[in-house]
């Protein structure tokens, strides 16, 4: 397991350095000059950030996820993939983590950059930073990317949707995400019940479930 | 002798058109065989398939017993057509990705192997020439010690000093207990090597014998009898 995710982490740097270092930054530009004020449109429903927040915030986690799932997509590297025999779970949650730790740092270090950017300019920040991530937020980031990987995982996983898996990954984390919004409503908003326990980790395990059990009967067994 | 792989009625169809149509065929162990025929006839996708890379429309494949699926693939050692390592990598990664993923890598092996086949460690996979990266490939393949190995096109595009060091490799290889599946459609450059063949012709094995058979009671060479199969297609 741990030399999955160590070659994962490996790979996906090596492969993708330039292109996370491009998203940090523009996530950096998107913040100072499009929001002004940090706030994770990500989180909940219920928060109604702006809609430019939400939809960036959703792209950032959806492509990184996506970008940790790539090995998939080259077609060159498919035999390579196909020759590990290690469980489904395993395969999965080495790509979840990586996904989570990028889409983590990204958000991480953006704060960090403009503190400081503030402080040489002597300017006031007004953006809320993160301190310690809350738990809200990472668990939000957790659900998000985990629902990223399920839509592709899907998408790989049927004819129709194969042909664009790129298009049919992203409709379906629309759909998901959907669900997961009423879903909340329903149970947290209604319940006053904390949402981490009432439903970002039953949705999370779900979907991660969802995802082993499709990966194992779609790629693994013939 | 125990049956390594065994292939029974695999269909496998893209979109309408029949790529692989009710193949059968079983492979003992300590053997060469030879998957012959023309581009075109399925030779790929019945690895992919073996592989699991594809997925069957019917049919089952049992490798050493086992049904085709995840704990299989600890058995089965895959050389492909093109490059499959990451971008990135050179050779030495290369040894270190295998030496992790695949616990029965025999890395003392692995560097006898590049010893022999002159392979540069240091040398990046992508700026290697298509005689160079076979080499590279024939390398990790053969260093795992597994029941079957799986060889997609290993002869094709390198010149002759290294097809002569790649068959050396191969045949060194082979043990009792192991199997190898060469698909090619150089029938020439693997004749020596192999022990059966089976002729594969739009998604149907139209033709298996041994090597033994073919040269000695119908006095053919397997390039021949080749030609002779297919020109009466």
């Amino acid at each position: 397991m741990f030399k999955l995710l160590k070659w994962d982490l490996i790979n996906f740097i090596k492969k993708y350095c330039l292109l996370l270092l491009g998203i940090l930054a523009a996530n950096i530009l998107f913040e100072l000059f499009v929001i002004g004020s940090f706030s994770l449109g990500f989180s909940f429903e219920y928060l109604y950030p702006p809609i430019y927040n939400r939809i960036w915030t959703h792209l950032l986690i959806f492509a990184v996820a996506l970008l940790s799932m790539s090995s998939w997509l080259h077609k060159s590297s498919a035999p390579l993939i196909a020759s590990i025999y290690s469980r489904p779970w395993k395969i999965i949650v080495s790509k979840l983590i990586v996904a989570v730790i990028t889409s983590t740092s990204i958000f991480f270090l953006s704060e960090i950059i403009i503190q400081i950017a503030c402080l040489i300019t002597n300017q006031p920040n007004k953006i809320i930073h993160y301190g310690s991530i809350p738990m809200v937020n990472f668990s939000s980031i957790l659900l998000y990317s985990t629902v990223a990987i399920f839509s592709f995982v899907f998408a790989k996983s049927f004819y129709l949707t194969r042909k664009s898996p790129i298009i049919s990954a992203g409709i379906i984390y629309f759909a998901v995400r959907r669900i997961f919004a009423v879903l909340d409503w329903m149970i947290v908003y209604s319940a006053q019940i904390m949402p981490e326990i009432a439903i970002i980790i039953p949705f999370t395990a779900l979907l991660f479930v969802s995802g082993c059990i499709l990966y194992k009967y779609r790629f693994q067994i013939n | 002798m125990s049956v390594i792989l065994s292939v029974e009625n695999v269909t496998k169809k893209f979109g309408r058109k029949h790529v692989l149509d009710g193949v059968n065929f079983e492979l003992p162990a300590g053997r060469i065989v030879g998957l012959l025929g023309p581009n075109g006839a399925g030779k790929t996708t019945i690895l992919n398939t073996i592989m699991n890379i594809y997925r069957l429309n019917s049919g089952t494949i049992r490798i050493c017993g086992e049904p085709n699926g995840y704990k299989s693939k600890r058995l089965i050692s895959y050389l492909p057509d093109a490059n499959h390592l990451f971008e990135w990598m050179s050779v030495r990664d290369a040894l270190h990705y295998f030496t992790d993923m695949f616990p029965d890598f025999d890395i003392v092996r692995a560097k006898e192997l590049c010893t022999l086949l002159e392979i540069d460690e240091k040398s990046r996979t992508q700026t290697l020439s298509r005689g160079e990266l076979e080499r590279v490939l024939i390398m990790l393949t053969f260093s795992r010690k597994v029941r079957l190995y799986l060889l997609d096109e290993p002869l094709g595009g390198i010149d002759p000093l290294s097809r002569k060091k790649i068959i050396k490799t191969i045949f060194s290889q082979l043990d009792s207990e192991s199997t190898i599946l060469i698909s090619t459609h150089l029938v020439k450059d693997v004749e020596t090597l192999l022990d059966d063949v089976l002729f594969l012709n739009d998604g149907k094995v139209i033709f298996a014998d041994s090597g033994d058979n073919i040269r000695e009671i119908r006095g053919q060479s397997i390039e021949d009898c080749y030609m002779e199969v297919f020109e009466n297609v």
